[in-house]
């Protein structure tokens, strides 16, 4: 069993900060034995020297009496002993990460995963570390193999993860990812100012960079809508249609304000409401992309001859996204044309190639066009996508969505 | 494409989101409304059908308590009048109720009420009960029933005497595991009905899970994710009594699934039955007869496996009917919520076109989750329309789901011969209430040639609906009895001309959830007053096409194949 000694990202958590520079500061006290690992998930294995021992106990005696230094040194000298003890290189990492030593804490998780590749919680602090470090991508990577395979079942830090996911999201315009990320937190009840921010600007296709200084309207703007995604994540559907209905009509020509409440308004499935509000951002911006994405692909279902021209025009405005491509592939095909649904779905496919989706529309259209080959050879990579997709965790319950293609024009 | 701009292109976007929502329905927003209702609930005080399905509900949330059950109609003593079977939940690895819970065999008293013959017929089960199937497996002029359940389906043979005798472990049809919906059907042509056993997740006791809140230990409702595929079942009628298990042989246990609905069709007019097949979260297979004891699965290339963006959806309810009278069999899946429903239509060379979305029936669908459903003419005027029973699988789906609803309301399709008009608004204060929906059966209990409906529902009472909505409509009801061909005449094209009107029907095998349907075909010809010419096209081995020119009106005969109407 691992000892209680654990990071002070793990130990404390109660404020929140938000600093300018999206750093969550946390400190939490340890009260008792908070069990994040066992032996089953680190394997032991026997010390070869007769020195180890001794070194071990007193790293973690020194470790105990928060003499971190002295702990630090002697968790090194005894892993130089005995590299394959998991625990140690944990144990180093968090006393490193407490001392603020990033890179130093980022290479013992790293040696954990190397040993353990299947640990989460590792990921999670690789990656939090990385945060730090300002290496944003393999952060968000760390991040998300986290929360792909688990990580402890202790709430605060999978809170503390996914808010640092989130941030990275936003900081990489993933918006969409962020809010669903974000978004988790605000089903798990957490309210805090940091959190509704986020959610604001990941609504609002703003990154933190490019978000409006304290005090301005711009910021007044922000924080609301992030209230309102509260309210929606909360099922609080009434009152956060309200929210954005008072500061549309306040903030009319506000950016991306009439397409977020549109959004909000899908999540309700008002539909008609919500291709109403697409329609206002159009009339504010006839250039917005995302717009004309949405109500083409809302028209989809119902009308698939009047959501082709949206999309049209949202590939030849955003001919660098490739999810415009896909939803006119689509649209194409669903309008009788799988001549000219083709060529759009094989931009899609070579920006997804991971996405069995797209494979599954070119196997039709291909097909349709009597491209038997082809469409055999998409169908079974569309197969074969589905069977590893199939060996991944999913939702084991009800009412939970599957992750759909990104599809905002990051640059709105 | 061409399909859409035909039947499609004159649809509208009847229904909407709105409606589903079973507390401010229409019909309660508009109670001025005067005319008779389309379908109206015959209470049990009045039909005499007391018997409730229990569905154990426990607190582990084992996986098949949420999903039964099926009934069916039947005539079991060939009176002529339409009996009903109801099926129960009842002891397995799991659940050991007390007292025992048992199905239940209702006798038409003829006058609109019911009977309970349950215990002198011997037709109680016993197990965790699923669904029905009724066909006359041994070609005697008697409907035996097939109970499906989870832990080993019966198969009950009608004695004539108003009594059945277990025969499975003669038979060889136990099909161990989950069983779900079946279906009869004659799959080589031979003239005998063959049995194909849907079955769902490989799942037992030892194998629950955990579904829900980690954190908080709240539980609810597996989704069928949580548990892996497993084979279905295909029997071959050997004749004597006994069947052959041909599920490897035949190509069918390739396809691991989670089948909850089966319908046997025929999609490409060859004149051999092909399985539709809906799994939930596996994509849906369409099993295509090859005509030499073998299927070939082509969902995917069909485009009826996934959704129109390639995902595996919650497919539950299924039929087939040509719905838009081009001559080629369509397809109907009901799903789980945002999913949407799909209408597949034929485009006559065995692919399928999605049309969910231009009719309307899929943003109508789009928070519900069906079950059993039908396509028949309930107004008698020639089309088929269509009638789905509905309910969320999870009871707590409301805690942590926005905008569904655990029950919720019936919904009823008039097919006007251009469009599928949502009329559920119309169809009577039933559709204003909300409903556990699972199994559902078509059946005229009471003779008047308008086509009621059954519905079974999760945890309470059944629901029998009486159809008053094909008054003044004139019409035939027709039973076929195969001799050369299987006995049930699965398979069976009907064509009927009145005057301008000419229709065509496939008897298809199965179709809905667990339920099994009045096999009587009633010919809807509206105010026309005369069928001119009714032709009856049997199934192989017969082949044979009999035509009739004087045909009685509005009273149902049995056309016994090579000897006329009788």
């Amino acid at each position: 069993m691992f000892s209680s000694h654990f990071p002070r990202l793990l130990r404390v958590l109660h404020s929140v900060v938000f600093a300018g520079r999206f750093w969550l500061l946390v400190s939490l006290s340890l009260a008792g034995s908070l069990c994040l690992f066992n032996g089953s998930t680190f394997p032991q294995t026997k010390p070869p020297s007769p020195n180890f021992d001794p070194l071990s106990k007193r790293a973690a005696e020194a470790r105990d009496a928060d003499r971190l230094e002295e702990a630090a040194a002697l968790y090194a000298k005894a892993l130089a002993l005995q590299p394959k003890w998991v625990e140690g290189w944990w144990s180093l990492g968090t006393i490193e990460y407490d001392r603020d030593h990033y890179a130093k804490a980022a290479l013992d998780f790293e040696k954990v995963i190397a040993l353990d590749s299947s640990n989460g919680t590792a990921h999670a602090m690789l990656g939090l570390c990385q945060f730090e470090l300002g290496k944003d991508e393999p952060a968000l990577k760390n991040l998300l193999a986290a929360e792909r395979l688990g990580v402890t079942k202790d709430e605060r830090l999978r809170n503390v993860a996914l808010y640092h996911m989130g941030l990275l999201q936003l900081r990489a315009k993933k918006f969409g990812d962020a809010k669903e990320t974000l978004g988790h937190l605000a089903v798990d009840r957490v309210r805090t100012k940091e959190l509704t921010v986020g959610l604001g600007l990941a609504a609002l296709l703003l990154t933190p960079r490019g978000s409006p200084p304290e005090g301005t309207p711009g910021a007044d703007v922000v924080e609301r809508a992030g209230e309102a995604e509260v309210l929606l994540d909360s099922n609080e559907f009434d009152q956060a249609i309200q929210k954005y209905a008072q500061l549309t009509s306040e903030f009319p020509d506000y950016p991306n304000l009439h397409f977020a409440f549109g959004r909000l308004l899908l999540e309700t499935h008002d539909t008609d409401q919500a291709i109403a509000e697409f329609q206002r951002e159009l009339q504010r911006d006839p250039n917005n992309v995302n717009s004309m994405l949405e109500i083409a692909a809302v028209l989809r279902m119902t009308d698939p001859r009047g959501a082709l021209n949206y999309a049209i025009d949202a590939a030849k405005l955003a001919p660098q996204l490739p999810f415009a491509h896909y939803l006119l592939g689509l649209l194409r095909f669903d309008t009788g044309d799988p001549a000219a649904a083709v060529p759009e779905l094989e931009i899609a496919q070579k920006a997804f190639p991971q996405e069995a989706e797209v494979y599954f529309s070119l196997g039709n259209a291909y097909g349709r066009m009597g491209r038997k080959a082809d469409a055999a050879k998409a169908r079974a990579e569309f197969a074969r996508l589905k069977a590893e997709a199939a060996k991944q965790p999913g939702p084991n319950i009800y009412g939970v969505q599957v992750r759909t293609l990104g599809k905002e024009n990051p640059n709105q | 494409m061409a399909a859409q701009a035909g039947f499609s292109s004159g649809l509208s976007l009847a229904g909407g989101i709105p409606f589903l929502r079973g507390s401010s329905t229409p019909w309660l927003a508009h109670p001025q409304q005067t005319k008779p209702a389309l379908f109206e609930q015959i209470a049990a005080a009045k039909s005499g059908i007391s018997w409730v399905h229990v569905n154990g509900r426990s607190d582990a949330y084992y996986l098949p308590e949420t999903t039964g059950a099926g009934c069916a109609f039947l005539d079991y003593d060939n009176d002529g009048w339409m009996d009903i079977y109801l099926v129960n939940s009842g002891k397995c690895d799991f659940y050991d109720p007390q007292p025992p819970l048992r199905n239940a065999l209702y006798k038409n008293n003829r006058d609109g009420t019911f009977t309970e013959v349950t215990e002198q017929a011997r037709v109680a089960a016993g197990g965790y009960g699923m669904g029905a199937a009724v066909g006359d497996y041994d070609g005697d002029g008697l409907p035996d029933l097939y109970v499906t359940q989870y832990g080993g389906s019966i198969l009950y043979h009608n004695n004539g005497d108003g009594t059945f005798t277990d025969v499975t472990a003669k038979a060889g049809v136990a099909a161990p595991g989950w069983s779900s919906s079946a279906v009869w059907f004659d799959y080589d042509n031979d003239g005998k009905l063959d049995l194909f056993v849907c079955r769902f997740a490989d799942f037992d006791k030892s194998k629950h899970q955990f579904c829900g809140n980690e954190r908080t230990g709240k539980r609810y409702n597996c989704s069928p994710r949580s548990y892996p595929s497993a084979r279905s079942w295909l029997f071959h009628n050997n004749g004597d009594g006994t069947f052959k298990d041909v599920s490897a042989e035949s190509g069918i246990a390739k396809s691991l699934g989670k089948a909850w609905g089966v319908v046997a069709t025929d999609i490409n007019n060859d004149g051999w039955m092909d399985l539709f097949v809906a799994n939930d979260t596996v994509q849906n297979y369409l099993f295509l007869n090859k005509k030499n004891g073998k299927f070939a699965e082509i969902g995917l290339e069909a485009g009826v496996a996934f959704s129109q963006d390639g995902r595996e959806r919650g497919g539950m309810g299924v039929d087939s009917a040509d719905f838009d009278q081009d001559g080629w069999q369509d397809l109907f899946v009901a799903n789980v919520d945002q999913e949407m429903y799909s209408l597949y239509h034929n485009n006559h060379d065995s692919t399928f076109d999605d049309l969910a979305g231009p009719t309307g029936i899929g943003r109508t669908t789009l928070l519900m989750s069906g079950w059993g459903l039908k396509f028949f003419d309930y107004d008698n005027d020639g089309n088929l329309d269509l009638f789905i029973a509905n309910g969320h699988p999870d009871d707590k789906i409301e805690e942590h789901s926005s905008h569904v609803m655990y029950k919720e309301p019936l919904l009823l399709f008039h097919n006007n011969g251009k469009s599928l008009e949502n009329v559920s608004a119309q169809a009577g204060p039933v559709f204003g209430e909300d409903f556990a929906a699972r199994g559902m059966a078509i059946g005229d209990f009471d003779n008047d040639g308008a086509v009621d409906v059954l519905v079974a529902v999760n945890g309470g009472a059944p629901v029998l609906l009486k159809n008053n909505a094909a008054r003044g409509n004139h019409w035939l009801g027709v039973r076929l009895v195969g001799k050369r061909a299987n006995p049930d005449a699965i398979g069976a094209y009907i064509t009927w001309q009145a005057g301008d009107l000419k229709r065509t029907k496939l008897k298809v095998g199965g179709g809905s959830f667990l339920s099994a349907h009045d096999p009587r075909e009633v010919l809807g010809i509206g105010n026309r007053t005369k069928i001119d010419k009714l032709e009856i096209r049997w199934p192989q081995p017969s082949g044979r096409v009999e035509t009739f020119t004087d045909v009685p009106l509005n009273r149902y005969i049995t056309i016994v194949e090579g000897s006329g109407i009788k």
